[in-house]
């Protein structure tokens, strides 16, 4: 009687999941599909203002592994498999043309601190960086900090080059500049305050200031070369985490570790050496758009990229090894201390305004932050494609631009830093572009002609394919189903033709195969969608098989 | 068959229900993605909720917040005054004060503490920077100290675990002290004062009191308060990378004193100690061995005694680590030790060592062969500038001590 019970519940259920599913109203495409920007329309005003703990942010990552951890789909791209412009990301290089200035202008679209005495508003004596916040003389509110005594040039040169590179990709940065500044530039008034070591604020001194410069490194004038980064626009309310979703804003619907763009930054922090990619290297501010107020989402605080540290040049470990890592931690233990870390055998040239920087010893894939990073983690080849594409964007002439915002002293340094991300570009390149089937730019004219490319060979990443294999479909989009049409066709070119009876509904599918003997993993198709519109065809769906 | 035809019944009676289901005030759906995507927000803005943290990430925070770790010693103003006055007195609470003006070239410090084991100690202190940006300090100060249980096995290498006895010092030290670098390495130092010293009975239960099994012949200055006036000099080479967590560098010091009774000749005796300590690194930074020998001697003058908790001692966590601290005593005494140590990551190295050491009358007497050894591993957890906990395992014929110590190795 049980069994019969059970069957009949089970054969009940069944039934109202085909019924429902049959009824599902979603289609596979909408009409605004692909979205070129999340539509963020909610007001995100209550918002409140949150802190993270650095250490329960480390802890937290390394031992207990937040968020999801599931392979799936970054949840936020658009159905061409892009990331939409939002609070979080605005597509530039690879997506809209970005000239060789644009890199080197960055986000500083405001101009850089009025010229005159700055105000010192307040001092910062602990954590890594010192530093002050000053107002110039027309108003602006802006933060400056200091190259390390042992290092000059390196942390704000490092800084200055990730800004530009981190804005060309797409992210939104602070406004940062060179600046120089003397002792006497700075006024110290009434008003201005510092923290002591116990948290508690009191007035800022003059003394204060000549200890906070002595922490810095000194031009051979006397004065300072500093970073003046200027306030964010908006109201900032803490920092976003790599994971989960921010509980109080009715826009962040999408888990941070399944968001394509911060899923990408792993490939992006590996480039340029991004170990600090952490949660108190982010923030979020509070700003009035179109009559609402969204929350926007900022990577902040580039001083240790590249080969600075901030306060001192990067440690070999950087990049290499978490600061906590069981496997090699086990090993030297057992061993006693004979099985060698390889990278601590890494040989650095002698810049102090590079730090440690090189691109010999160095592999994308081993690439890591200072602590684990669930976004990071959750990258898959589609997400480090996507991301790979736009580092592969950048021309060695930006690259050069980035690098000549530095404002080096030492033509070998700048030359240096140059080769070394040009470098690290081209191998970022070579890992992820050929990590999974390599092809773009789909397009299907009115004739029915399908053209596509295959970026990896483009770059030269990988040598012409085989071939590739075409299989033709059409698609239903109210119930997404596929049906095959005629036999897979097989040609040498990045061209195939349709046949006519998969022209004659209003979808077209079709999934491409590369042959290409050194990476059987591009067998794995992409899947490319049509849809009809006046005068021939739109690309309306891009999904990579095989990653699931 | 009977289970097939219950499934379609089934199917037919339930589809209806879950038709029904769907059929309530359903929103229309989405005709755009733009749509489907505000549904989404617009079904999540009902249920917003304010960000909160869990209870280890609050606690985190307010350790940060609060700067808890910085009150625990702050620059200036009251602190507290927390762990052992000394090896074995327990685990101690007070709380000291301390003010750094005249820029903060001066110190004024004052602190009280008090262990569980009633060991207290109380301290006034000065200290002068007198030329700015030059690294000599004055210093003076006033030292109270009342050791209530402090550990004596007898005199020389052949003494016995089951002779500890316990005694009680209680001592008052004022002194003045000069202390130079030069150069980065060269530091030199000179120190005089008066130190008065009373012996009493120990009051640890679980070991007779020192007067029940010494005597004045056997424990040198048992039955006196003691008054000494004192000189002390040193010179020493300074060459390690870090004080706090040495990985390369050593540390060569040579120091000399007088100590005189201002009571009559009894305990007149002069001072030696010879301390040499280097890190070696083994290919870099990561890996490396540490030696360690010390050597210390008290002469008497004349007829004069050295009275026996003066006198240099050999066992415990800088030392001998198999062994007890203070276990072996006597006029001289030599100590060496060897360690191996490599990184296991940045927070961690490990350490494998061999100590060894001596007492005797004399320097001379202290032949190999009497040598006392021990040997272990242990843990030191650390950042780059400094090991702040210090985990030692250590065996001898005689004994396993494990050690916890604040702080790294060889500091003594």
């Amino acid at each position: 009687m049980t069994r019969h019970l059970h069957a009949v519940l089970l054969a009940g259920l069944l039934a109202a999941a085909v019924s429902h599913r049959g009824r599902a109203a979603s289609p596979a495409y909408y009409p605004d599909d692909p979205l070129a920007a999340d539509p963020e329309l909610r007001d995100a005003a209550k918002v409140g203002e949150r802190e993270i703990s650095d250490p329960y942010d480390f802890l937290e990552n390394t031992f207990f592994k937040p968020g999801d951890h599931a392979n799936q789909r970054a949840v936020n791209v658009n159905t061409i498999d892009e990331v939409p412009d939002s609070s979080w990301f605005t597509g530039r290089i690879g997506v809209t043309p970005v000239s060789v200035a644009d890199i080197g202008r960055g986000p500083n679209v405001s101009g850089p601190p009025a010229p005159g005495p700055w105000t010192v508003v307040s001092g910062k004596s602990d954590g890594i960086t010192p530093g002050f916040t000053v107002r110039d003389q027309a108003g602006g509110l802006w933060f400056i900090k200091f190259d390390p005594v042992s290092n000059p040039e390196m942390a704000t040169g490092a800084e200055m080059i990730a800004t530009k590179l981190f804005w060309g990709l797409g992210y939104h940065v602070p406004e940062n500049y060179l600046a120089v500044v003397g002792a006497d530039d700075l006024v110290v008034t009434d008003q201005a305050t510092i923290r002591d070591v116990l948290g508690h604020r009191r007035a800022l001194t003059r003394t204060d200031v000549t200890d906070l410069l002595a922490k810095g490194a000194r031009r051979t004038d006397g004065r300072y070369r500093v970073m003046a980064s200027r306030a964010l626009p908006g109201t900032p309310v803490g920092p976003f985490k790599y994971y989960g979703t921010r509980a109080d804003d009715p826009n962040d619907i999408f888990p941070h570790e399944h968001r394509r763009e911060l899923r990408g930054l792993r490939a992006f922090s590996a480039w340029l050496n991004h170990d600090d990619s952490r949660a108190v290297n982010s923030l979020d501010t509070l700003v009035a758009t179109a009559g609402r107020t969204v929350v926007r989402h900022h990577l902040i605080d580039f001083g240790s990229t590249l080969g600075s540290a901030s306060v001192a040049a990067q440690k070999p470990r950087a990049g290499n090894e978490y600061l906590w890592e069981a496997r090699p931690t086990l090993l030297t233990m057992l061993s006693f201390g004979f099985w060698v870390r390889p990278w601590i055998k890494v040989q650095y040239p002698n810049y102090p305004s590079i730090g440690n920087l090189e691109a010999a010893y160095f592999w994308p894939e081993r690439w890591k932050p200072e602590y684990p990073n669930v976004a990071f983690d959750n990258a898959r080849g589609d997400d480090l494609f996507w991301a790979a594409r736009r580092v592969m964007a950048f021309s060695d002439e930006q690259i050069q631009a980035a690098v000549k915002s530095a404002e080096y002293s030492s033509e070998g340094a700048a030359a240096y830093m140059t080769d070394v991300i040009i470098a690290r570009r081209d191998k970022v390149g070579l890992r992820w572009l050929t990590a999974v089937n390599p092809l773009v730019r789909f397009a299907l004219d009115a004739e029915g002609v399908l053209t596509f490319g295959n970026v990896a060979t483009e770059t030269r990443r990988a040598s012409a394919p085989d071939g590739y294999s075409v299989a033709w479909s059409t698609f239903d989009n109210t119930t997404g189903l596929a049906t095959g049409v005629g036999t897979t066709a097989s040609v040498d070119t990045e061209r195939a033709q349709a046949p006519a009876a998969v022209l004659a509904g209003e979808f077209v599918e079709a999934a491409i195969h590369t042959r290409h003997p050194r990476f059987p993993e591009w067998r794995r198709p992409v899947v490319a969608h049509f849809r009809r519109v006046a005068g021939g065809w739109r690309l309306v769906g891009i999904r990579r098989d095989g990653l699931d | 068959m009977p289970r097939f035809l219950a499934a379609l019944v089934a199917c037919c009676l339930l589809e209806p229900v879950a038709a029904f289901a769907q059929t309530g005030p359903q929103p229309a759906a989405p005709a755009t993605r733009a749509d489907a995507l505000d549904a989404q927000r617009a079904a999540r803005e009902l249920a917003l909720a304010v960000e909160r943290r869990n209870w280890l990430e609050r606690t985190l925070f307010f350790v940060e917040d609060k700067r808890v770790l910085e009150r625990l010693n702050p620059p200036e103003g009251f602190y507290p005054n927390l762990g052992s006055i000394r090896i074995g007195s327990g685990f101690g609470y007070g709380v000291g004060y301390r003010q750094r003006p005249a820029r903060g070239r001066v110190l004024v410090d004052a602190s009280g503490k008090l262990t569980h084991r009633g060991y207290q100690t109380a301290q006034t202190h000065i200290a002068v920077q007198p030329m700015a940006g030059r690294p000599v300090e004055f210093s003076t100060g006033t030292v109270w100290y009342d050791f209530t249980q402090e550990d004596f096995f007898g005199l020389g290498r052949a003494t016995s675990r089951a002779d500890r006895v316990s005694y009680r010092l209680e001592g008052l030290d004022t002194f003045a002290q000069l202390q130079a670098r030069k150069a980065g390495w060269l530091v030199v130092r000179g120190r005089v004062g008066f130190h008065r010293m009373v012996i009493d009975s120990g009051t640890d239960a679980r070991f007779p009191s020192v007067e029940e099994t010494f005597t004045e012949a056997t424990a040198p200055g048992l039955r006196n308060a003691l008054t000494l006036a004192y000189a002390q000099t040193s010179a020493g080479v300074d060459t390690r990378d870090q004080v706090g967590n040495t990985r390369s560098g050593g540390f060569y010091n040579l120091s000399m004193g007088m100590f005189r009774d201002r009571r009559g000749d009894s305990f007149n005796f002069n001072r030696i100690d010879v301390r040499a300590m280097h890190v070696i690194p083994i290919f870099d930074k990561k890996r490396g061995i540490a030696l360690n020998a010390m050597a210390s001697r008290s002469d008497p003058v004349g007829d004069s005694r050295v009275p026996f908790y003066l006198m240099p001692t050999v066992g415990g966590s800088d030392s001998i680590r198999g062994f007890r601290e203070f276990r072996f005593r006597d006029a001289a005494a030599v100590n060496l030790n060897a360690e191996y140590r490599w990184e296991a990551f940045s927070g961690l190295d490990l350490a494998l060592f061999v100590d060894a050491g001596d007492v005797g009358p004399t320097w001379r007497s202290l032949v190999g062969k009497n040598l006392k050894t021990s040997w272990g591993g242990g843990f030191r957890f650390n950042t780059n500038r400094r090991v702040f906990l210090r985990v030692d395992i250590a065996s001898s014929r005689e004994d396993t001590r494990v050690w916890v110590r604040m702080g790294p190795v060889f500091r003594r």
